[in-house]
């Protein structure tokens, strides 16, 4: 049976691969697809959804079956009503034709226009009338055989519609929107705000101020540190619908997005018996949490309900902006969420589809009926946004001809994300090459922590007999975060954010430091004596100082900050081929991390060694309203439709982009002609597929084509016209992360201080990057073996 | 050039060369006890496995007095007079540091709480009986706002000495990000001395607009203890906006709203 691909453009802001399934196949659900939001403006032509060039266009076959592509040129395109829902009906024929298309009654109208290249399915009303139109896109192969797939447009009045963009970090997060009428400007969202003040609502006689949660961050009102916590005791029937039993009291949320400082505090148990924190959501922490479902228990694994999770975070504050804004009641919400790289194309998948099937249950929980509100959800990467972000916001600095290329690098407190965009001949972008890893801001804390333990429990102490690892493990890891760990972890954060501002001491006079007041004579040099309190008390001794340690005792910082650029270079020197170096004309660099001077310096001097001088390194200038964390918002809003859901496309190790043709002529979801030899591998993302995989022995010495669709990327191979044999490129892929110890272990330390198991020293990890650095200078010579090894010659 | 700490079992010194480190070395009254921290590792080594891994030190020789020439003796002489007037020079001479420089920000203004522009919002469609138009829910906002949307920053490289602190390089930028032009804003300096004010000025800008920010550089050098400064007044017509630093809140949901320029 086969199954067709159609690339289309949705609204003209995403880009949209429709899948379309043969109808004889019985296991066909019958709800659409997917459902998009569109935002129209009386007396103005809207689109809601284009084939561009359909000279060019093709419907991909991608199941192993006789049937083949067809070309869009060799096909008839129509609508047709069926009581009050359309088809558009693309039929096999000899010639190209369009047939126009126009429906006074909903305002739905097909037109083509052949000086534009394209193909229009429009909405034209003298007043715009909310409405939901379904729309089915059929495609008939022959008389008995035709492949369709649904989906359902939400029409709404422009002003009545929201674009939402939700940052959501692994360390914080920031929600923006503004509304799809003229002239309408970004607002962002104080979710901390929101939240304070329902509960104030909601407990009357309690006033709770910003400061008493920590999920505030001093100095950063818009910014919302990401404590969740999940509630441990339910009913059988309440694990059923678990974590999506949506509720107006949040204080009782079996999904807390908040966690006040009390609630931590040593003398507070209650918190304890009944809820858990979770930390770094997005990153998957490997923890298991014992849920008592009725009289039973149960292992519920972070990692493994990841996308639960995170679903029912991000709901949630959707749900929060609905309570608190009436306007946003009724019409359209399109949602972007920006994501990580190190998400792959089917977790993006997964996401949305998650999302948008749960969001009814959440609508209900707020009583607004489902045709009141539609919302629609998109994703977009980080660094592909911080750059459009950029772009906009910057356009002297980024202007690129057609061909050329920009290299993203977005280091935020949890994740690097690292894109590859091109520009076309209009200036559009599109960003076909991202990678990634977890560690970024969070390794340097770690460097300070370990850092400045080191110094307190060895340097000072003249011996070796405490072991900072262990210290850490007992002292932080398995305190579960507690209100002194917390503030450990604050004053570190502080000691980083101010770091060049400091004045470092030597050992002697910083072991002398004591507390301010004089009734105690505790001081950094007796701090050991009782590690119990070692973190309360440094605290204590070292908050609001002018001071730091001499960070060359150790040299953890720097080293730490080594392992963050050493790990950048290593997921993009391989696709820095001779013609991708050519193209690349700017670097942006972006992300909280870079607020570290050190680790900016570092990499730009990294990147110029890589890249040569003429390459221009641009980063966000300091003390601007849009700077290196917010950068992303502005950008998701850029409307750059090149980028939305996409993931990336392969690579080619020898040749780079140079033989794609298809990506060179922006047709970014395809990569045809691709060999398959041993010894050269293909870079797709975070990831490498390698030639001589024993999947690929079918493949191998043989010509395949690479396609992109919306939930998988595949491999196909066609012999005498037909396919013969399609594979995801998912059941072949390596992880680079998980051939490359210090990456794996960078994301661990990136969960500090939520990880669970031991976390690797800085030190460590450095020396395993100066072997690494040995074997890239020093590549390993094969040996021969055996005998000929005897016919070795020496010139 | 590397350094280290030292300890012998009586506390940690810090030496500042391998030299220094021989020498404590050589009078170490514990020889078995010594451990030896290099820089840019993380822990202590025995002074055996240090001299396994370290670079050798050349042991420092001492001369005896029978081997002293009769020039070196003048040699001597002259050096430690030399030295001796170099620190009565040093000494009374006024020695200007380069010290980190300063970046500083204004407070929010006491006049300007926090407020929650939504429910201000909802509050006023509630009196007026009427959905306030978008217009009207922007300058709104930018009014109750504005300190987020109107930064000024003043940056100084600085020098001290004993005698107190010199600023130089004085530069004030004034960013406009409300997205509307501001037709006057005057910013009121004050650098401070023992206390009390020693330099006050005002700094007038006008028709800042919001594409880059707009900088002055107050070009001559200060020399003050520290510096300090805030926003006296701001007027655009353009969000209906008169604020002024002179009143006091007055718990009006709109203090600052102003048709006439004048008012």
């Amino acid at each position: 049976m086969a199954l067709y691909y159609l690339p289309v453009l949705i609204r003209s802001d995403r880009y949209f691969v429709a899948r379309l399934e043969s109808d004889l196949n019985n296991d066909r659900l019958q709800d659409p697809d997917f459902n998009f939001v569109i935002p129209a403006e009386d007396r103005v032509l809207t689109s809601l959804m284009t084939i561009e060039d359909p000279s060019r266009i093709v419907l991909n076959q991608m199941a192993p079956s006789e049937k083949q592509d067809v070309p869009l040129r060799e096909c008839q395109v129509s609508v047709v009503k069926q009581g009050g829902d359309f088809q558009v009906v693309i039929r096999k024929s000899t010639v190209f034709e369009v047939k126009p298309f126009q429906d006074d009654e909903t305002g739905l109208r097909l037109d083509y226009s052949a000086e534009q290249k394209r193909i229009t399915l429009g909405y034209y009303k003298y007043r715009v009338q909310p409405a939901s139109i379904n729309i089915c896109i059929i495609f008939i192969y022959g008389e008995s055989e035709t492949y369709s797939g649904k989906f359902s447009f939400s029409v709404n009045r422009s002003r009545e519609c929201q674009r939402v963009v939700i940052d959501f970090g692994s360390e914080a997060s920031q929600v923006s929107y503004r509304n799809c009428g003229p002239q309408s400007s970004l607002v962002h969202y104080d979710i901390l705000e929101n939240i304070v003040s329902h509960l104030n609502l909601s407990e009357p006689g309690r006033t709770w101020k910003r400061e008493d949660f920590l999920n505030h961050e001093p100095g950063q009102h818009l910014l919302y540190q990401s404590f969740y916590a999940i509630k441990k005791k339910m009913s059988p029937l309440q694990r059923q619908v678990f974590p999506f039993n949506f509720t107006s009291r949040l204080i009782d949320d079996e999904l807390r997005l908040f966690i006040t400082r009390e609630e931590v505090a040593a003398t507070e148990r209650e918190f304890r018996d009944n809820y858990e924190i979770v930390p770094n959501l997005k990153l998957g922490i490997e923890r298991s949490l014992q849920l008592c479902v009725g009289n039973n228990s149960e292992d519920y694994s972070i990692r493994y309900y990841k996308k639960e999770l995170i679903s029912a975070v991000l709901l949630r504050l959707l749900r929060l902006m609905i309570s608190t804004k009436p306007e946003f009641r009724n019409g359209g919400m399109i949602v972007t969420l920006l994501v990580p790289n190190i998400y792959t194309q089917h977790e993006v998948f997964e996401l949305l589809n998650e999302l948008r099937g749960r969001t009814s249950s959440m609508l209900t929980s707020l009583n607004i009926p489902a045709h009141n509100l539609h919302i629609e959800f998109e994703t977009i990467s980080e660094s592909d946004a911080a750059f459009m972000g950029y772009q906009q916001t910057h356009s002297s600095d980024v202007s690129l001809k057609n061909g050329e290329m920009a290299l993203v690098i977005d280091c935020g407190k949890g994740t690097t994300d690292i894109s590859l965009l091109m520009a076309d001949e209009n200036e559009n972008y599109s960003s076909f090459f991202r990678t990634g890893f977890a560690g970024a801001g969070n390794v340097l804390l770690y460097g300070f922590t370990e850092d400045f333990l080191t110094v307190v429990l060895r340097a000072v102490t003249g011996n070796n007999e405490i072991v900072v690892k262990d210290f850490i493990s007992q002292q932080m890891l398995t305190q579960h975060l507690t209100a002194d760990v917390l503030n450990f972890i604050q004053l570190m954060e502080d000691q980083k954010k101010r770091y060049s501002r400091l004045q470092p001491v030597g050992l002697t006079e910083f072991s002398q430091l004591a507390e301010h007041s004089k009734s105690t004579e505790r001081t950094i040099s007796n701090l050991h004596r009782d590690q119990s309190v070692l973190l309360q008390y440094a605290v204590s001794i070292l908050k609001g100082r002018n001071v730091r340690w001499d960070e060359e005792i150790t040299g953890l910082v720097s080293k730490a900050t080594e392992c963050i650029v050493h790990c950048i270079l290593a997921s993009i020197r391989d696709v820095m081929t001779k013609d991708i170096k050519k193209r690349i004309r700017v670097v942006m660099l972006s992300g909280r991390a870079f607020y570290f001077d050190d680790l900016k310096k570092k990499l730009e001097s990294a990147l110029t060694e890589l890249l040569g001088n003429q390459v221009k390194i641009n980063t966000v200038p300091p003390n601007r309203s849009i700077n290196n964390k917010n950068i992303a918002i502005h950008g998701a809003f850029s409307g750059a439709y090149k980028i939305t859901d996409f993931t990336g496309i392969p690579i080619d190790k020898k040749e780079g982009l140079s033989r794609n043709n298809d990506v060179l002529n922006n047709n970014i979801y395809l990569y045809r002609g691709i060999k398959i030899e041993p010894g050269n591998d293909i870079y797709y993302n975070s990831s490498i597929v390698r030639r001589n995989n024993q999947e690929l022995k079918a493949f191998r010495n043989k010509t395949v084509d690479i396609y992109f669709t919306r939930d998988n990327i595949y491999l196909r191979l066609m012999e005498n016209q037909r396919v013969k044999d399609v594979r995801s490129l998912y059941s072949i892929l390596t992880s680079i992360a998980e051939a490359y110890t210090p990456i794996q272990d960078l994301k661990a330390i990136s969960m500090f201080p939520g990880f669970a198991g031991e976390l690797a020293s800085i030190q460590s990890v450095y020396q395993d990057i100066i072997k690494d650095r040995e074997k890239v200078k020093h590549p390993e010579t094969r040996k021969r073996k055996a005998v000929l090894q005897f016919f070795s010659f020496n010139f | 050039m590397v350094k280290y700490l030292f300890t012998d079992g009586e506390g940690v010194k810090e030496v500042q060369s391998a030299e220094e480190l021989q020498l404590l070395v050589d009078e170490s009254r514990h020889p078995a006890s010594i451990r030896i921290w290099v820089f840019n590792t993380n822990e202590w080594v025995s002074y055996a496995n240090f001299k396994k891994t370290a670079l050798p030190v050349k042991k420092i020789i001492i001369h005896s007095r029978a081997q002293t020439l009769p020039w070196m003796k003048k040699f001597l002489l002259f050096s430690v007079a030399g030295i001796a007037l170099f620190f009565v020079y040093n000494f009374t001479k006024i020695n200007w540091e380069k010290a980190s420089p300063v970046a500083i920000s204004p407070k929010r203004p006491a006049n300007m709480p926090e407020m929650d522009i939504d429910s201000v919002i909802s509050v006023l469609e509630i009196e007026r009986g009427e959905r306030l138009d978008k217009t009207t829910r922007n300058n709104l906002r930018l009014r109750n706002n504005w300190p987020d949307k109107i930064l000024a920053r003043l940056t100084s490289d600085r020098d001290t000495s004993s005698i107190g602190s010199i600023f130089y390089n004085i530069e004030l930028s004034l960013d406009n990000a409300t997205g509307e032009q501001l037709d006057e804003v005057v910013l009121r300096f004050i650098a401070w001395k023992n206390g009390k004010i020693h330099i006050a000025d005002s700094f007038h800008f006008s028709n800042v607009g919001y594409v880059q920010p707009e900088k002055r550089m107050i070009s001559e050098s200060i020399k003050a203890d520290s510096m300090s400064f805030y926003f006296e007044t701001i007027r655009s017509k353009a969000f209906n906006f008169c604020y002024s630093s002179m009143k006091p809140h007055n718990n009006s949901y709109d203090q600052w709203f102003c048709k006439d320029e004048n008012e």
